[in-house]
Order: structure tokens, then sequence, then C-alpha cells
């Protein structure tokens, strides 16, 4: 270990402390505004061509946890000829990314939505654990900053920050985020908090109310939740009794954050609350096996 | 201790590029139990192959970047990675020439950076993240297994840079 020259010792002080300073301008609110959509307006290009790069290969790592779910699909396809079997394995990755615009435009359709169709053209910096995406649509296309983030199966998260032409969302999953749910049938209120990789906590608001495992759960109004309500978050995995009668529960999220592509930006919410016409049919979802 | 044109702009290329790959190819890899970060080991490699002030410059740089790119505070990973370049770029490691070394500085450093990035979001945020903490042991394997393929890349960039600097 070498020790420090002076001059280091005083240029890492200043490093310090300007970072502080940084962080507490920043936090009291929009100092950095300016600089942070000065860097997206000269990024956002960059991040789109890297990540149209990149995204096949997201998209088809994405799709290899279901490829046993297409299995019937591929010995239907092999009684075709050889050719138009290889045409369409080469198709494949683009077909992905048709599907999940058809769901987005269904979940839109069922729940009155108007939504701006986005692709992820970045992921955040994570360490592990802050849970962000950069989608490449901003306030020219209408986006503003609260604005609810789904996909074709629910949830996605919601706009935090929104430069011109790119906005930064924070996932449904980071432990920052918190969501008020509904639950379906009975109705109770309650909070989902993120965790990172670990399923999502559901907190009830009323802690006798009864949750059983298979429960859904969509956005609800609870507290000062500035989600669309009825969009779909997810399922109760686990109930965790806890002491005092407090039940909290782990509920896994429709959505797959780690393999988010298209998604859409709701502008515009139902006019009334849709209550739990989004969520699909339960009967398929069961047949699904998941 | 002299600073090189040449040295400068690649390592200011590498850090946009680390930055840029991160978000847009490695964070989208469905791995389990965490993911590795470019940045990072990029910051680890400049600190070993220039030493503490390069280091702190490459941390400081790719973290303001990282930061203005995301939805947290700016300065957040820019206090993280500006102190662990400084740190490793301390550490004596001229008469090394195995992987063995970087790849351990990588995980201490990896853990490191981890818990100061948790402690300051802790006390940014008002909800907990403890429960994030179980993705420290994926984190840091990702990072190590990705030092050597950058580390030894980093060490030859600069070692062609400091060549040119003293012709």
């Amino acid at each position: 270990m070498k020790s420090p020259t002076r001059r280091q010792r005083l240029a890492i002080v200043v490093l310090l402390v300007l970072s502080a300073m940084f962080v507490t301008l920043d936090y009291r609110g929009g100092s950095f505004d300016g600089v942070r959509s000065g860097v997206a307006t000269v990024f956002g290009p960059v991040q789109r061509g890297f990540s149209a790069t990149f995204g096949p290969v997201g998209r088809f790592l994405g799709g290899i946890p279901h490829i046993g779910s297409t299995h019937a699909e591929i010995a239907q396809l092999q009684r075709r000829n050889a050719d138009l079997r290889r045409q369409l394995r080469l198709s494949g990755i683009d077909s992905a990314r048709s599907d999940q615009l058809r769901r987005l435009d269904l979940l839109a359709g069922t729940g009155q939505l108007r939504v701006v169709p986005a692709v992820t053209i970045s992921f955040g910096p994570s360490l592990g654990f802050e849970w962000t995406v950069t989608l490449d649509v901003g306030s020219n296309d209408g986006v503003a900053e609260g604005m609810t983030v789904v996909d074709g199966d629910g949830l996605v998260g919601r706009v935090k920050r929104v430069n011109d032409s790119t906005s930064v969302v924070v996932l449904a999953v980071d432990p920052g985020s918190s969501v008020g749910v509904r639950q379906e049938g009975s109705g109770s209120l309650g909070l989902v908090t993120g965790s990172g990789l670990s399923p999502l906590s559901y907190d009830p608001l009323d802690p006798r109310g009864g949750i059983s495992v298979g429960d859904r759960l969509v956005t609800g109004p609870y507290g000062g939740s500035t989600y669309v309500p009825g969009i779909p978050v997810g399922e109760v995995t686990h109930v965790n009794p806890g002491h005092g009668g407090q039940v909290t529960a782990d509920v896994r999220p429709y959505v797959k954050m780690t393999s988010l592509d298209l998604v859409g930006v709701v502008v515009t919410g139902p006019r009334t609350d849709p209550r739990d016409s989004m969520l699909p049919r339960k009967p398929k979802r069961l047949a699904n096996g998941d | 201790m002299r600073v090189s044109p040449l040295g400068l702009t690649s390592g200011a290329v590498g850090v946009v590029l680390a930055v840029i790959l991160q978000g847009t190819l490695i964070a989208r890899l469905p791995l389990p139990g965490g993911g590795p970060n470019l940045v990072l080991v990029l910051v680890v490699g400049v600190a070993l192959a220039a030493g503490a002030t390069a280091g702190m410059a490459a941390g400081f740089g790719a973290g303001v970047l990282a930061d203005l790119l995301s939805a947290h505070p700016v300065g957040v990973l820019a206090i993280c990675f500006g102190l662990v370049g400084f740190m490793v770029g301390l550490l004596d490691t001229s008469s090394e020439r195995s992987i063995f070394w970087p790849v351990v500085v990588t995980g201490v450093a990896a853990a490191g950076s981890f818990l100061a990035y948790a402690a300051v979001m802790s006390l940014l945020r008002s909800g907990s993240t403890s429960s994030t903490l179980g993705v420290l042991p994926g984190t840091v394997l990702y990072d190590v297994m990705l030092t050597p393929f950058v580390v030894p890349v980093v060490a030859v960039v600069a070692r062609r840079c400091d060549l040119d600097a003293r012709r």
C-alpha cells in the first residue's frame, strides 16, 4: 500500500465534498435537470443504437425460459417442410416483439387506456439494486412525470424523470417503490413494496382481511398513490403470518422485470375505475400453469 | 506525474463506452442473483494500471455520468466509484503479473462499493434497503468473473499510452 501524495489527498477530499454537495443539491430538487436533459439528449440516440444491436440478444436470452411452452408449436411446424421451419426460426426474434405489442394493445383496450408504446433502451446502472429503465419516449411524445408504465402482462412502474426524447422509469420491484393495490374479489386495499430480485411484499391495510395464496392484486386507490387504477400487479405466492396478527404476503409480479422490452406509458387512464376487469380470466391462467 | 493526452482520451472513451454497455447490454442479461457491473471493473482496472489519481478521476467521471443517466441524485455513484478508484490505486501492484491479485481486489472493491451505495441510498430513501443485500454475493461473483476480461485489456492500453507519453 502506497501512501497518497499531498496532492492526491487534497484531490480525493475535494471530490468527496463535491459529490456530497451534488447529492444535497439534487436531492433537494431540480438543480441538475438541465445537465441531465443535456446528457440524455446526447446519450439517447447512442443508447438507442446500442439497444437496437443488443436488444435481440436480450430478447433471445429472455425467451429461453419459455422455450418449453412453445414445444407444441414447434412439433406442429415440424410436420411442414424444412425450409419453412428454418425461415420461421430466423424470424422468431421479431415475432417476439409483435407478440408483445399485441398483448399491450389487448391490455390497453380492456382497460380503456391511452398508451404511448415505448422501447426499453437502457437498464439502470444498478449495483444490483437500483431498478430503473430508460425508455425511448419523452416529453415530445406526451410523457410526463408520474405516469404509469405497463406492458402486456401488467404493471411495470412509474415515470420518474422526463427528458425531451427519453424518460427514466422506476420499476415496481425497486426497493424505493410502493404501489397502492386492491385484492381481487374482496376489494381490500394495501401497499406493495419492491425488494429487487426477491418477490414483492404486500402489506394489507386491514391485517384481518384474509389473504390466501393465489389472490391477485391490481393497482388501487391507496394513500397518495398516483398509479392508474386497475392495472394487474401480481399474484400472492406466500402468506407470512407476523406477530400481533399483522399478516404480510409475498407477491410474484406478472411482469418479468429483467427482460423488459416493449412497454407502454399510460398517458390517459380509464374514466372509471376498471376494478378487476383487466385481470385475465382465471381458468385460462390456471391452465397455463402459472 | 504527467498526464498524457492519449491516456486521458482513451480513459474517457473507455468510461463512456462502459456506462453505455452496462445499461444496454450487461444489465439486460437475464442472470440469476444479480449481475456484473462493467463500470466498476473498469475503474478497478484503471486504478491498478495507472494509479490513484487516474483511478479517482475515472471513478468520479464514470460515477457522475451513470448518476446523470439514472433516477437517483447525482453524486451517489460518483462518491462510491471515486473512492474505489482512489483506494485501489494506492495498492502496490507494480510487481504483480498474475490475474489472481486483480480478481481479489475486484471482489473486495465490488463488495465495498455495493455497501457504500446501499448506505448512501438508505440515508436518502425512506424505505428499507436491507432486503436488497441478498444480491451482494451474486454481484461480487459476477464482477470477479468479468475481471480477467477487462483488467488485462486496460493494462495493455495504459502501457501503450504511457510509452506514447514518454516518447
